[in-house]
Formats: structure tokens, C-alpha cells, sequence
């Protein structure tokens, strides 16, 4: 019977293979990561912005030659679903090496810890935008509600920066819930404009309510953070090496990465995450079967929110100073850029998305002139060639039991004869 | 109406009215559906069958009039739009209106996830009744889809959208039962289906019926409505014109009129 050989490829992903495969296919995984890894963070020891330029166009060409060919795609995709773990551990591991290989170079330590900053609001946009489709074009103001709020409350209050961090993450929430309610009786681009509007007028405020942000001025002297009797501001030795203070913030914003995609990843396979992606293909649908829409919504842009504040405390501390500058709406569409172009939903294209938004302009600063019409050209680009973002979200497959499956072939059509009699009769493959 | 008829039934529309405007949409509508029963709802284009749909799940206020459902009767006009799924009442879509990026098996989830009770937190930090819970939903999804035979399970890590028209059909009902209704309102079931799959979809809706689930579905395959239909309802410009068995609803002057013409309805 074809189709139920057909069923049984299609379900049981049962890991079969032997110890020597196993090792095997982990060899070549790393290999390839490997090589990955290398060709990053060669690009990132280029100082030069004509060599860097050159570069880019290499690694595009490579990137999208490789997307051409899709077998070589399908092989490493496959690869990478068998090897998760794997993967994972490698990732970890760069991700802690990362300051190692750069002791020497303090800046680019900073410029991981700023890129990982982004890494956090971009997820954070991704729940709302990813996840539950509602486009927020607003986000610099939950980056500046916690921001703001970590700050004023360690100056003023003596509040220290992890208790600071998670009421920064509260305040932002609460303006994502402020915004929110209103907003959500529109839809689409309405929501765009009024998100959009939001922004630019909490912008507004930031300069203008000088009791809370000290207008212009800035709040300035933010205390670092410290941990355990250690300041932040400290040279970091470990494994025996000494590492520039840097260090402390790139470890901090990655543990804090670590949590965020915990965070969204246990949402996106849960009941919350399903009900938001149903609301995001079919809102009347959703509406219909039982998904109290405001609510879910509601939570969602909090919840995004949310992490935008962290990701502001954070800044806040790490930096040193506050300027509504920082919060302006340029950061907003840039924090929608990273999301967009790195691939909406997509956990890992996210955070490819803010580590490149942050990290090629930074070092292209021979063309900071021509910045935002780079931007532009990157965007239209995007937006033409590959609308799903640089790495599209995949549905995750359902692990699902032999055994599970055995049972439900036995008993698909039980209470039809026609079906029992000939379960094969008329096959019906995918189109 | 007699008391044992009033106890039984399943849904009741009582004076329904809805104008869009000028238009009378719905035209104080009155009947009942009962326990088990499978109802079909026919009529032209345009005489306020998807209406009625839309008023039962409230998409649409309604002008006057009530829908009571269930026992003891609650009123739909009344109640929002999400809560009527947990009521009760599912229902599929003519336009189909299945979650296309969602896996086959997710569509089903989402079906269920009004009888689920795993709130935000339960979903970030798991305890064992959330696992529970998923695994459950999890086996009863996947015997959902069962209901169809190999179609669905086969392709159930699938997106929708890679499904076949018929799949589609089939997916909307299963997602429609997995939210454990006690009456479905099915939207052209077999609408731009042939007639092996229509035989298909009929048997299936009689099985459903078997399994429980109250029916009422808009249909203008008069095959699938004779075969399967207790009772139909005959509506035109939003009134209900004829009710009965489908041979008395065939005979009655004001559907051939509706239908064909007053011609006709003259010779008839």
C-alpha cells in the first residue's frame, strides 16, 4: 500500500542511525558551521570599509548562490534538523568565545554586546510582529520606557540594575498595553500609522517632560551594574585571560538572549503561540474559534514590549547615558528592519537580522552619509528578491510516536466501511 | 409548537432580523433545529444563508431577534464572537478559511484550543498539567483528522495551503470538530467539489452525524441535500418560504417560484 508507506516516511522521525553515522553527520555539520564562523569573523576584523564592501557582496553572492542550489540547501537543512543539539552547543560555544578571540579589541566586544541589545528589542518585536502579524512601527518607546526607567530609578532611588531591569521591562509592557488597547480596533496599516504616530509623540514627550527625562540634557552618570560584589566596570578574567570590562555587558546581553529565546520559543509551540499565529492568518477564523482577540493581542504587544524594556535597561546601564535621540524614529525602523529582514518568525533570522543591522553600518562609517539610502536599497532589495526575509520561518514537524502512528493507520475510517475495505482506494497525494 | 419540540431543540432563531441599510438581509426568521438532526438551509444567492451563519457566530449584530442555544438556552446575539465557540457551535466557511502557513495538525490545535486552559505562563514554564494537556490535544487532533481516513494524518506536518481543494474542505470540518461542538454549521460542504467526492462528503456528514454532532448546512448540491437532509428550510430575501421534508419543500410553490420564476410556479 503506497500511501501508508507514504504515511510512515512522512511521520516517524525517529532517530535511527548508528553511533559512527551520528558522529559522521556531526563532523560535516561542523565543518560547515565552522567555515561559517571563520568567513564572520573575518568579516568582522575587516576595519577598512572599501575591503568590507567588497566582502559583503562576496558573502551575498555566496549566500544566495547557496540558496540556489537546493539541493545543497535541502542537504543542510537536513543535516541541521538531525543535529540541534549539536548545532546549539556549537553556537553556545562561539557566543562564549566570541570576547576571547577579540580580547585585543575592546570596540568589538562593545559592538557584540550593542548588537545583542538589538537582538533582545528585535525578538521582542518578533512576538508581536513574527508571531502575532501586528505591525508596530513604534518600538523605540518601550526601548525608551525602560530605558528611562532603569535609569531614573537607580539615580533617584538607589534601585539597582536588576531589580531596575525587570521594572523597566514592566513599565515598557505597560506601554505596550497602553497603546494597544486603543489601537487594536484597527487593523493593517492603521495599526502601522498609529503605531507610528505613538512614537513620534512619546519622542516628543521624552524631550519635552523634563521631571521624568530630563529633556535634552539627557540623563547622564547611569551606575553600571554589578554582580556578586563585581563591578561591571572591572576588567572580566576568565579561563586565565584577561578581557577588557566590555566583557561583563557581552555576557550579560547574551545570558539575557539565552532567556529571551527560551522565552519565545516555549510561546511559538504552545497554545499562546498557535492562537497568535492563527490570528495572524485569519483573523475571523481565530474569532471563531473561541481566540478572544483583543486579548490575545493585548498580550502579545506586552509581551513584546516587555523585552524591548529589557533590552532598554540594559542600554541604559551599559552605555551610561540616556538622550531621546536614542529613541527616535529611525531606531524604530531600524528594530522593524532587523525583524523584516531577517525573516519574521524565524527565531535564529531575527537575530542574524540586528547583528547585521548593527554591526555593517557601524563599520561602515566612511559612508555614513550615504547610511540611510544603503538602508533603503537593502529594504527594496529584501523586499523584491526574498519577501519571507533572509532565513523564512519553517513550521516546526511533530515528533510524533511509531507506535501513535501505527494505531491511527489502524484506525483511520473505523466507522466507515468503505474505508476499512479499501484504505488505498483512491489516493490522494499532495499537490 | 408543541412543549416536547421546544425542550428539544438545539437552536432556535426567534424573529431574527438584520438590514444592512435598506436591505432586509434577514427577515424575522423563526425555526428550530433539534438534537441530531441535519438540517439544510437552501435558497438563491443572496437570500441570507451565510447571514444567518454570520448571525449565529455573531459577525454580525442582529437587528432584532434572538438565537437561543443550547440547554438552557442562551442568546448569540448577546454573546462575543469567541465565547459562542466554547458554547458549542463551530462552524466551517464557503470561502475557506483554514490557517495556510499552519501545519494540517496545528490547524486541528487551534480548533481545540478553546477547551484548553494553558494561559501565558503555563505556556513559558510548562508545569505538568500544561505537558499533559498538550499531549492530549495532541492525540485528539490527530483522531480528528483520522476521521477522514489517511487524507489528512498523511499530510498532517504539512502546511494547509499544500493541502488539495477537497483536503481543504475536509480540514475545515475536522478543525470545526475538534473543538468538541455539539452542533456544526457546515457553509457548502461540497461547494467545487465533483460527484465521486461529494458521495464521499455526504457519507462523512451522516458518519458526523452518527458520532453525535447536530448539522445544519447551507447547500445548493441538491444530491448531497437530498441524501442526507432530516429537514430543509427554504429561504428567499432573507424569509423563510418553505419547511419540511425535502420532497414537500421541492413541491411548494414559493421555492419554484424563488427558484424559477413565477412561470413556472404558475404551471407547477
Amino acid at each position: 500500500m503506497p500511501e501508508i508507506d507514504f504515511i510512515q516516511t512522512q511521520l516517524r522521525v525517529e532517530d535511527r542511525r548508528t553511533l559512527g553515522q551520528k558522529a559522521r553527520d556531526c563532523a560535516m555539520l561542523g565543518a560547515v558551521l565552522a567555515v561559517i564562523t571563520g568567513l564572520f569573523l573575518f568579516g568582522l576584523a575587516i576595519e577598512s570599509s572599501r575591503y568590507l564592501v567588497l566582502y559583503l557582496v562576496f558573502a551575498a553572492v555566496l549566500f544566495f548562490g547557496w540558496q540556489r542550489f537546493a539541493a545543497l540547501d535541502a542537504w543542510f537543512k537536513g543535516l541541521l534538523r538531525r543535529n540541534k543539539i549539536f548545532a546549539g552547543v556549537f553556537l553556545a560555544a562561539l557566543l562564549v568565545c566570541y570576547p576571547l578571540i577579540f580580547r585585543h579589541d575592546a570596540y568589538l566586544i562593545h559592538m557584540g554586546a550593542l548588537a545583542g541589545i538589538f537582538v533582545i528589542m528585535a525578538l521582542g518585536l518578533n512576538i508581536t510582529l513574527g508571531f502575532a502579524g501586528l505591525l508596530d512601527v513604534g518600538f523605540a518607546v518601550y526601548f525608551a520606557a525602560g530605558a528611562y526607567t532603569s535609569a531614573q530609578l537607580s539615580i533617584h532611588f538607589g534601585i539597582g540594575f536588576w531589580p531596575g531591569l525587570v521594572l523597566g521591562g514592566l513599565v515598557a509592557a505597560f506601554f505596550g498595553f497602553l497603546v494597544a488597547w486603543p489601537a487594536l480596533r484597527v487593523e493593517g496599516h492603521y495599526l502601522a500609522m498609529v503605531t507610528l504616530g505613538y512614537g513620534l509623540m512619546m519622542n516628543i514627550l521624552h524631550r519635552n517632560f523634563k521631571f521624568l527625562t530630563n529633556g535634552t540634557d539627557g540623563v547622564i552618570n547611569i551606575p553600571p551594574p554589578s554582580i556578586a560584589g563585581h563591578e561591571f566596570v572591572q576588567p572580566l578574567s576568565l579561563f586565565g585571560l584577561q578581557l577588557p570590562f566590555q566583557a561583563n555587558f557581552y555576557y550579560l546581553v547574551v545570558a539575557l538572549i539565552g532567556i529571551v529565546v527560551f522565552v519565545s520559543l516555549r510561546l511559538q509551540n504552545s497554545r499562546v503561540g498557535r492562537c497568535w499565529e492563527a490570528i495572524r492568518e485569519d483573523e475571523i477564523a481565530a474569532k471563531c474559534f473561541g481566540i478572544d482577540l483583543t486579548r490575545m493581542k493585548v498580550i502579545a504587544f506586552s509581551t513584546g514590549a516587555f523585552f524591548g524594556g529589557v533590552g532598554g535597561a540594559t542600554f541604559a546601564h551599559m552605555i551610561g547615558f540616556v538622550h531621546p535621540d536614542n529613541f527616535m524614529l529611525l531606531t524604530s525602523i531600524t528594530i522593524l528592519a532587523m525583524v523584516l529582514i531577517g525573516g519574521a518568525g524565524n527565531i535564529m533570522g531575527v537575530a542574524v537580522g540586528a547583528v547585521l543591522l548593527i554591526m555593517i553600518p557601524e563599520r561602515l562609517r566612511d559612508f555614513e552619509n550615504l547610511r540611510l539610502l544603503l538602508f533603503g536599497i537593502a529594504m527594496v532589495a529584501i523586499m523584491i528578491f526574498r519577501p519571507q526575509g533572509l532565513l523564512p520561518n519553517v513550521r516546526r514537524r511533530r515528533d510524533l510516536q511509531e507506535t501513535q502512528v501505527d494505531r491511527l493507520i489502524a484506525d483511520s475510517g473505523k466507522d466507515d466501511p468503505k474505508m476499512r475495505a479499501a484504505p488505498a482506494a483512491r489516493p490522494e497525494q499532495a499537490t | 409548537m408543541s412543549v416536547s419540540v421546544m425542550s428539544s431543540a438545539i437552536l432556535s432563531a426567534r424573529s431574527l432580523c438584520k438590514n444592512f441599510g435598506g436591505i432586509h438581509a434577514v427577515q424575522n426568521l423563526d425555526f428550530d433545529i433539534k438534537k441530531g438532526e441535519i438540517v439544510a438551509i437552501i435558497g438563491p444567492n443572496g437570500s441570507g444563508k451565510t447571514t444567518f451563519f454570520n448571525l449565529v457566530m455573531h459577525l454580525y449584530d442582529a437587528t432584532s431577534g434572538q438565537i437561543l442555544f443550547g440547554d438552557p438556552p442562551v442568546d448569540l446575539t448577546k454573546q462575543p464572537t469567541h465565547k459562542i465557540n466554547a458554547l458549542g457551535v463551530a462552524r466551517t466557511f464557503q470561502t475557506l478559511r483554514l490557517f495556510p502557513n499552519l501545519t494540517v495538525l496545528e490547524n486541528a490545535l487551534v480548533g481545540m484550543s478553546v477547551r484548553q486552559e494553558t494561559g501565558f505562563f503555563g505556556s513559558i514554564f510548562r508545569p505538568p498539567s500544561a505537558r499533559r494537556e498538550e499531549r492530549e490535544a495532541e492525540e485528539k487532533a490527530l483522531d480528528v483528522l483520522s476521521f477522514f481516513g489517511p487524507r489528512l494524518i498523511s499530510m498532517c506536518n504539512e502546511p494547509a495551503r499544500n493541502l488539495s481543494y477537497a483536503n481543504r474542505r475536509r480540514l475545515e470540518i475536522a478543525r470545526a470538530m475538534a473543538s468538541s461542538p455539539t452542533l456544526l454549521l457546515l457553509d457548502e460542504p461540497v461547494a467545487g467539489m465533483n460527484p465521486t467526492e461529494t458521495r464521499e462528503v455526504m457519507a462523512d456528514i451522516e458518519r458526523l452525524n452518527g458520532r453525535g454532532y447536530s448539522v445544519l448546512l447551507i447547500e445548493h448540491d441538491m444530491t448531497l441535500v437530498e441524501g442526507i437532509a432530516g429537514r430543509v428550510v427554504a429561504f428567499d430575501h432573507g424569509a423563510k418560504i418553505a419547511e419540511g421534508t425535502f420532497k414537500e419543500v421541492c413541491r411548494d410553490p414559493e421555492v419554484i417560484r424563488a427558484y424559477l420564476g413565477r412561470k413556472h410556479a404558475a404551471s407547477a
